[in-house]
């Protein structure tokens, strides 16, 4: 008995502390301990060694008497003395077995623990309590409230005061869900990502994206020309490509709002006038009248290779991948060429590798985004549906597009919306998206609801298409989830004028018309 | 002989032939039971005690309706629940939950306690967000006094209880959509503490908002 279980572990000897420490984690409170005798003990001992009790009964009766006293007492009281007073309160306790006690702490620790995660553990007082007002409110309510309402309800609340100025304005929780389904501006693949000058915040998403719904946008003429092409254009993230004549133009693009520099960058010459042509990570590829083809690198002004005839007719369309470079022709053939380097000369060379006979004069050509395959739009005229696909290596044809199509429906602008997905439009009025999976049935369809020929398209390969007609410069914006109806429409320009080739990124849409190229600002 | 022999194989036939059958009507059973289990569970009243003092009663499985109460109950790990009723009015402890509030939630539970749970993997949840609120909850939430509005959506989302709170805030912003920020306002009594050059550049940010109408 010489030791003290009861004290304090401040006034414990060294090596208790030592050891304290070192089991630290399991150690519980202090805690005083009822009165307890050794009768169990002494009687567990005497019996185990056969001896006789030298106890009277008197001594042994009172005894128990103190353990049952000592036990009664744990019971009533000395459990619920350590409970707070509002624990107490919270339950308005009655004495109770302890089955119940314990069942009651869980109870106890779970309203604490709710009080805890909605934010709330700090009681404001009953009296004087301040009537709730929408600011009042805690702010994970607000956020619910706030999931509900629409765009414009929101830029209505942030002006009202100070705090939801900064809940709304600033805080891009509130816009997080909202701009996920926002149309144009979810710059989520990495085409509408490259093509955009800025990604934008959720809430320049939610507000940009509201724009583009309602039609709200500013107008601006970029360049205007004397007399009338038929421009090709290019957005890129920093700068903006187009054709005029036989020259393609590029201008520098403003990295903030998106907008084109007034200033020309920078001009690129062909000998014939140019039908397409695209610009990738090293190269700037034309094609043009007469089977005439243009290759600039990138940096330097003068053309690495050019070739005249190499179509006995105008080239339409054009593209490469890689050193692959696909041309499509009136001629009612499709080349299949690879460019390098000639060590020699130190100058690029291009070798036809194949001749494709598509026995129609081929409008457009597009090579999907691996590099294994390309589509073909014909005019409709041919034995063949109007959109193909081919093997780039073999050149053989895989899989025509759609069945029994009117002729005359020919594919004006395709390109690969996605690795298997291709999307097209036409003659026949129709925006189409196909599936090289299953071929013979379009997967969504939109149909020009003036019935006017679709001669351009451009898709952000998400969800949103923009579609460019042939009359009063009318530009249509889709929604893939209701292609019944046109989102919104814009009529760019002053003049009756076909929409000859058109791109948009998450601020700006850039429109190409016969005398001008016109930029839309939604921002 | 012969008759054991044909005796077996229909038995093995019966064995083969009856289970998908039985599984769909247990199913279905299984289904009916449940309901039948909830409105046999809400006949039993428990008590709810409010912030301010005051005991409402209330069907069981309407009071499970709020995540926090069910849980609650879970603790207690209560068999017969019969017991529960008898057992003190499950306090409150928040000072949203008033007295009227504490009424008109056990209003709402009570009429909305047969509703089908929300189901995240099945229900569409932008569908439900743009639901339009029913005639009944339209009039239930009508409350001028707006204190009390405020009160009722801050006690459910203590209680958490998804539905109500989505009542409320559908009902907010009905009434916010389609006024200006001025309006807002006067209507919330929002007090404006923006100094006037700060209101003049919002307004002109926000300009175009307003540009349409």
């Amino acid at each position: 008995m010489g030791l003290q279980f009861n004290a304090p572990l401040s006034q414990a000897i060294k090596e208790s502390k030592l050891k304290a420490r070192k089991c630290s984690e399991f150690l519980q409170p202090f805690k005083q301990r009822p009165q307890t005798s050794a009768s169990l003990a002494r009687r567990l001992v005497t019996q185990s060694l056969g001896l006789r009790d030298r106890i009277t009964p008197e001594q042994r009766a009172a005894e128990r008497k103190k353990l049952n006293e000592a036990k009664g007492a744990q019971y009533r009281s000395g459990n619920l003395s350590e409970w707070s007073e509002q624990e107490r309160e919270l339950w308005a306790l009655q004495p109770m077995g302890p089955m119940d006690e314990h069942l009651y702490q869980c109870c106890i620790n779970l309203t604490v623990n709710c009080h805890q995660m909605n934010g709330l553990v700090k009681n404001r007082r009953k009296k004087g309590r301040k009537c709730w007002t929408l600011e009042t409110l805690p702010t994970d309510i607000l956020y619910i409230i706030f999931s509900y309402c629409d765009v414009k309800s929101l830029v209505s609340l942030s002006c009202c005061s100070q705090k939801l100025f900064q809940i709304v304005a600033n805080d891009s929780y509130v816009w997080l869900n909202k701009s996920l389904w926002s149309l144009v501006t979810n710059q989520t693949s990495h085409h509408m990502i490259c093509r955009s000058s800025r990604l934008l915040t959720p809430r320049e998403k939610c507000l940009t994206s509201e724009n583009w719904r309602d039609g709200v946008y500013s107008e601006r003429t970029v360049v205007r020309h004397k007399c009338r092409f038929m421009p090709w254009i290019c957005l890129q993230k920093d700068f903006l490509w187009f054709t005029k004549g036989n020259l393609i133009h590029r201008y520098k693009r403003n990295p903030k709002s998106g907008s084109v520099y007034k200033h020309l960058l920078k001009v690129y010459k062909t000998g014939e006038d140019i039908c397409r042509f695209v610009v990738n990570d090293d190269f700037v590829v034309s094609g043009g009248w007469k089977g005439s083809i243009a290759v600039w690198r990138k940096s330097c002004d003068k053309p690495v290779m050019s070739r005249n005839q190499l179509h006995s007719n105008d080239i339409n369309s054009i593209d490469i991948s890689k050193n692959k470079l696909i041309t499509g022709s009136k001629d009612k053939l499709v080349k299949i060429c690879s460019l390098f380097n000639d060590n020699v000369n130190a100058d690029s060379v291009l070798r036809v590798d194949k001749i494709i006979e598509v026995n129609d004069r081929v409008l457009n050509v597009a090579i999907d985004e691996l590099g294994t395959s390309f589509i073909v739009g014909s005019a409709g005229c041919g034995p063949l549906q109007p959109l193909l696909l081919y093997d780039i290596q073999s050149g053989q044809l895989l899989s025509q597009f759609g069945t029994n199509h009117r002729r005359g429906a020919g594919v004006l602008h395709g390109f690969w919306e996605s690795n298997d997905e291709v999307l097209s439009c036409g003659y026949d009025s129709f925006v189409r998206l196909w599936d090289k999976r299953s071929p013979h049935k379009c997967v969504l369809s939109m149909e020009d609801p003036h019935d006017s020929a679709v001669y351009c398209i451009s898709s952000d390969h998400f969800r949103t298409v923009m579609s460019g007609t042939a009359r009063y410069g009318l530009t249509r914006l889709w929604d893939k989830r209701k292609p019944t109806e046109c989102t919104q429409i814009y009529y760019v320009g002053t003049n009756n004028s076909p929409v000859y080739s058109m791109s948009f990124d998450a601020l700006v849409a850039c429109v190409a018309l016969e005398s001008s190229i016109n930029l839309l600002s939604f921002y | 002989m012969n008759g054991e022999y044909s005796l077996d194989t229909t038995e093995g036939m019966a064995a083969s032939g009856d289970p998908p059958t039985n599984n769909a009507v247990d199913d279905y059973d299984a289904e009916e039971a449940l309901e039948r289990q909830r409105e046999e569970e809400n006949k039993i009243k428990i008590k709810l005690k409010s912030f301010e003092g005051g005991v409402y009663e209330c069907g069981l499985t309407a009071a499970k309706m709020s995540v926090m109460v069910a849980n609650m109950l879970d603790a207690l790990q209560e068999t017969d629940l019969t017991k529960i009723a008898t057992r003190e009015p499950i306090p409150l402890q928040n000072d949203a939950v008033t007295n009227k509030a504490l009424e008109k939630i056990v209003e709402w539970v009570d009429h909305h306690w047969d509703d089908p749970p929300i189901d995240p993997d099945f229900d569409d949840e932008k569908e439900r967000r743009n639901e339009e609120l029913s005639h009944w909850d339209k009039q239930f939430i009508d409350i001028a006094d707006q204190g009390e509005l405020f009160d009722i959506i801050a006690a459910a989302n203590f209680m958490d209880i998804k539905g109500l709170v989505e009542v409320g805030a559908k009902h907010i912003c009905n009434k916010i959509k389609g006024k200006s920020c001025t309006e807002v306002r006067e209507m919330l009594k929002i007090h404006n503490d923006f100094t006037p050059e700060e209101e003049a550049a919002i307004h002109k940010e926000n300009e175009w908002i307003y540009a349409k109408d």
